[in-house]
């Protein structure tokens, strides 16, 4: 009942840009997020522009129109708030946490930043070192290389199969036009959603917005289609090596419902099930086993093509019976899963996102999430609801299903 | 010139309500309650000083640790985690270098039962084999494993450089050759040794009443044997500087590099923290104009001054391009001992720190775990309370002064193809 409870608080307003607007009042802090959202990621770009979105994201961080390079940082800062931003594949956002005297100066600065960008040709090469040291440092990383293997071999068509960060060449080529083009065409009211939540009153708040982000003009947002995957007709399997690996890494991948559908709920309600915490069924029975070092389960919450994974450490030479387990305990489950259980999963997924609210930027980051990604602000308001109208008969035809599909593998083993 | 807020009301700001109380049992523990309002969330740490202080075989403690949830006389390893996890929380338990820490999250309808299994973990853990054999295999391999990481590796051979003949030396997983000898003999004596009331520092946070969850508290931790583990710490000099450089192959160079620091009783402990943010904490730090902005070095670059009970260092990172790591050393050095600061950026530095903490506290578990951390490190949990107002007393003069009379020396690791 809480999170529906605390949905009740909601507050959203269609501007007449294009641009929505959700505030969630809070009693119960000191804090208030400001986030905003943009519906583009690295999925929206053509094949020249890899990594645009990304690079976009640090360039709105090089100066506006009143604070200049450097001054926004300082703002935010000086009032002992946190800024940051994130660039995934379908989406983009932008967000503060600050104590809630300091609400306004913060949204005076995110409409600055996404609203009111310089995006000067010094700064482009400026930034050009930093993101490719960003890139750099992610390759350094073994299971970087691992997951983005992972999204190739399960992508042949999806722009999902490219890394959000781009490629050197590409990020090498970035020009002020190539960014001043993106940016119209996605950093505009009818892709934005503006998201506020704290100890704030609401009608202050959309005076507020109203005064910055509801003045910008309304402009029609380019319909870009993203590629549709195929359908996976055989299983893949690609090892890699690397030297600087002690323990292997498996990846296996399923294609899953999308976020938002019906169908996702059970989807949750299983990863919760198989892999989420020590009460999880393949921490027990593979884990506490001695067969892995670490399993967990997740999907990666796209509005379409999706995919449910399982991602493991072990030993390779486990490597098979830990696969044979996989498959047999999703198969036990069809059968042996009591009801007693499957809905003590649906109450521990309930609860732990009553854990997760604590904080106003994950509060925020969900509404976002709902609004931006999902396309629906339901997804967030009846998150609960739809969790507990999941049946055990759901379950067991998803398991069925994902049985009977193909899957994709990515090992990566020690090289010696 | 810019225009600095002073965040005076920021400091009048607390997160979830108010009422504080402490209590100490009859054995020693001693307990800190924090009332909040909401949805009936709980949040606990229990903190036992003791870290890896007087370890004979290295990662011993961190074992003894994992192994409490493993299970105990009266509830098995599933059962310990389902008691948190039905209610959307959760339990863990690790060691880190100053002390051993139990975090937990339920809701208040789950406490009693939490606070049982709490108290069975810490006073009757079965330490079985078996789990005791998996559980040493999984922490030689993560120890093994951090090789995979240039950071992890980097971080490692510094402590083995910056912190010799300390106990900070190993990471609290361990040290291979002796994590292969540990026995449950081991466990178990590690497990009498730094399990002592006067040790034991716990602290709830939640939306509960002190009458009422008291009890529960005192049947849970009035088992706990009276006393106090004393070790001593052992501290290491820093006194000449030094550069290591160890192989990996990679597409960065890792560079990490330990400053003297003071020690963080006294006063110059918060004039350092102020120190270390004008240095490398967030956008406006020098090290991100400098090295990542300026010179385009890097995407992350950052210092920090954790706060031990013994050897104080700062710690500053860099990762880089293997050809631009040489003059990203020199640089590092330099900004970090002799770039300009000016009172400005003193005043900027101690609202970033007022405004994080404050932040940070948005969660119960958080709130627990500042309660317990600052008292078992030995400010007094008060310092929770008093934190903001002691950062915000440091002055301009107090930062030039301890900057002039620490980061003399350094002890740097390069970690490159």
């Amino acid at each position: 009942m809480a999170t529906l409870a605390l949905s009740m608080d909601l507050k959203t307003y269609r501007l007449d840009n294009g641009a929505t607007l959700v505030i969630k009042n809070r009693e119960d802090t000191e804090a208030v997020a400001i986030h905003v959202w943009f519906r583009v990621g690295s999925a929206y770009e053509d094949y020249h522009q890899k990594g645009i979105a990304h690079f976009l994201e640090h360039m709105l961080f090089n100066g506006s129109e009143k604070y200049p390079y450097g001054q926004l940082d300082y703002v935010v800062e000086s009032l002992g708030g946190n800024i940051n931003a994130g660039t995934s594949k379908d989406y983009t956002f932008y967000h503060i946490t600050i104590a809630k005297p300091y609400w306004r100066q913060a949204l005076d600065v995110l409409y600055q930043l996404t609203q009111r960008p310089l995006l000067l040709q010094d700064m482009v090469e400026k930034e050009k070192p930093i993101v490719i040291e960003e890139l750099r440092r992610g390759k350094d990383n073994p299971t970087t290389l691992l997951w983005e293997e992972f999204e190739k071999t399960i992508y042949k068509v999806s722009p999902y199969r490219h890394p959000i960060i781009g490629y050197e060449e590409t990020i090498r080529s970035f020009t002020r036009e190539m960014l001043l083009e993106f940016y119209r065409n996605f950093y505009q009211p009818k892709n934005m959603y503006i998201v506020v939540v704290g100890s704030v009153e609401p009608e202050e708040v959309k005076g507020a917005v109203l005064e910055t982000f509801g003045k910008e003009e309304g402009r029609a947002v380019p319909k870009v289609q993203k590629l549709p995957e195929p359908e996976q007709l055989e299983n893949r399997k690609v090892e890699l090596q690397d030297r600087r690996l002690e323990k292997s890494y498996w990846l296996i991948g399923w294609r899953a419902p999308a976020i938002g559908t019906k169908e996702y709920y059970t989807l949750l309600v299983l990863d919760q099930i198989l892999g989420s915490g020590r009460t999880s069924l393949f921490y027990r029975e593979i884990r506490e086993k001695g067969l892995v070092y670490s399993i967990s389960t997740g999907d990666f919450g796209r509005p379409k093509d999706n995919i449910f994974f399982v991602y493991a450490t072990l030993e390779k030479d486990k490597l098979e019976h830990v696969k044979a387990e996989v498959f047999e305990l999703l198969k036990k489950l069809t059968v042996s899963l009591e009801e007693e259980e499957f809905e003590k999963a649906k109450q521990r997924l309930i609860n732990s996102t009553l854990f997760s609210l604590e904080r106003v930027e994950t509060d925020s980051y969900y509404i976002g999430y709902s609004l931006a990604v999902v396309g629906l602000l339901d997804y967030y308001k009846f998150f609960e609801n739809n969790i507990r109208s999941v049946r055990k008969d759901d379950l067991v035809r998803m398991i069925g299903d994902l049985l009977s599909k193909p899957y994709s593998e990515v090992l990566m083993v020690p090289k010696r | 010139m810019r225009f600095i807020i002073v965040l005076l009301f920021l400091l009048s700001l607390s997160f979830g309500g108010a009422r504080l109380r402490e209590y100490t049992l009859e054995n020693g523990v001693k307990i800190i309650l924090k009332e909040t309002h909401g949805k009936g969330l709980i949040s606990g740490s229990i903190f036992i000083r003791s870290g890896t202080h007087g370890e004979k075989k290295r990662g011993v403690t961190n074992l003894m640790a994992i192994l409490f949830t493993k299970g105990t006389k009266k509830h098995d390893a599933y059962k310990i985690a389902s008691m948190f996890e039905d209610y959307g929380g959760f339990v863990s338990a690790s060691a880190s270098d100053d002390y051993v820490e139990i975090s937990f999250s339920t809701k208040i309808e789950g406490l009693r039962e939490a606070l049982d299994v709490i108290r069975s973990m810490l006073s009757e853990p079965l330490f079985e084999d078996g789990d005791l054999r998996r559980e040493k295999q999984n922490t030689l391999k993560a120890l093994r494993s951090r090789k995979e990481r240039g950071h992890e590796l980097a971080m490692d051979r510094l402590r083995q450089i910056t912190y010799r003949g300390t106990s900070y030396e190993y990471a609290p997983l361990g040290k291979e050759e002796d994590l292969e000898s540990i026995t449950r003999e081991d466990v178990v004596e590690r497990w009498k040794e730094v399990l002592k009331a006067k040790n034991t520092v716990v602290s709830l946070v939640g939306d509960f009443k002190v009458e009422e969850v008291l009890p529960l508290l005192k049947d849970a931790l009035s088992e706990l044997p009276k006393g106090e583990y004393a070790y001593q710490v052992k501290e290491a000099d820093i006194s000449l500087s030094l550069l290591e450089r160890v192989k990996r192959e990679g597409s960065q160079a890792t560079i990490l590099c330990a400053f003297d620091a003071p020690a963080f009783r006294g006063e110059d402990y918060f004039a350092f923290k102020v120190l270390d943010a004008v240095l490398g904490d967030g956008m406006t730090s020098k090290l991100f104009k400098e090295l990542r902005e300026k010179k385009g070095y890097a995407y992350a670059v950052y210092s920090t001054y954790p706060t031990r009970l013994g050897s104080p260092r700062l710690i500053a990172y860099i990762g880089t391009s293997p050809e631009k790591k040489e003059q990203a050393i020199k640089d590092l050095i330099e900004v970090v001992k002799r770039h300009e600061i000016n009172p400005e950026d003193v005043e900027l530095a101690k609202n970033k720190i007022i405004g994080d903490f404050l932040l940070a506290h948005q969660t119960r578990a958080r709130q627990a775990w500042y309660l317990g951390f600052f008292e078992v490190m030995g400010f007094g949990w008060r310092m929770d309370l008093e934190y903001t107002q002691r950062i915000k007393e440091v002055d301009y003069q107090k930062v030039r002064d301890v900057r002039e009379r620490f980061l003399k020396f350094h002890h740097c690791v390069v970690v490159e193809p």
